[in-house]
């Protein structure tokens, strides 16, 4: 028995020798194994991350019963999987599916186009003289996932067909 | 309607409410602000949103037409 207390405490000092003789390369192997750990953690962080963000963006609008359709209302032709002429979509089409579909409760028409796209400057904004610019969304209702602080009393509300004008700075 | 990062640009020291601002040469006055979103990797770029009516904004930029049309289902209970 005392023999192998005896080997385990002589490679102990054998193993703490080595760390003394060899400083650079033991640091070099700590190293190794903190830089290792921490990229898997970090991978793993990341795509828990991703996954939680989209999951939750995907069940904001799902929970709700979103359903979301874009198209051009004019502009170049465009064709469908099928080859045939794709349908367009404007105001007057989202208006008549709150009107016709019993089962809509909302409806909401947005452009998100910026006006770079069309050959034009970048929106800007401006207060006071002071600038600041970005390129021009609009929306004709807010977000789902926006939520408004309450307006102060007197002010009402904003109209139900708002856009989104302009970003800055 | 403004975001926050343009609450944060223009309106650091004052209640940005009833103000007035200029988008494109045009005056609109502020009736309210959103909060900030949540994004993954720090700010949206839906902070720098300024909302304003949906017929204002055809009429100012007549060449903007991609339309997204989102509808949200009625919550129905059954039995």
């Amino acid at each position: 028995m005392a023999s192998y207390w005896q080997a385990v405490g002589e490679n102990l000092w054998l193993a703490l020798d080595t760390l003394r003789t060899h400083k650079f390369r033991s640091l070099l192997t700590v190293l190794g194994v903190l830089i290792g750990t921490t990229t898997v953690i970090l991978v793993a962080s990341i795509i828990a991350g991703l996954d939680h963000a989209v999951g939750a963006g995907g069940r904001a609008i799902w929970d709700q019963g979103g359903l979301g359709l874009q198209a051009s209302d004019g502009g170049s032709a465009q064709t469908d999987a099928r080859g045939t002429a794709a349908q367009t979509l404007s105001y007057e089409d989202a208006m008549a599916i709150k009107e016709q579909c019993p089962a809509v409760d909302e409806v909401s028409v947005a452009i998100f186009s910026e006006l770079s796209e069309f050959g034009l400057p970048p929106s800007t904004a401006r207060y006071k003289g002071q600038n600041g610019g970005g390129a021009v969304m609009v929306s004709s209702q807010l977000p789902y996932h926006c939520q408004t602080r309450p307006l102060p009393t007197g002010v009402s509300s904003p109209q139900r067909t708002t856009c989104i004008a302009g970003t800055s700075p | 309607m403004i975001a926050a990062n343009v609450v944060e640009h223009f309106f650091q020291n004052e209640d940005p409410v009833g103000k007035t601002i200029v988008v494109d040469g045009h005056t609109f006055e502020v009736i309210g602000t959103l909060h900030k979103f949540k994004g993954f990797l720090g700010d949206s770029p839906d902070d720098r949103d300024i909302f304003i009516p949906y017929w204002a904004y055809r009429k100012l930029y007549p060449a903007a037409k991609d339309h997204f049309v989102s509808a949200m289902a009625a919550a129905r209970t059954t039995g």
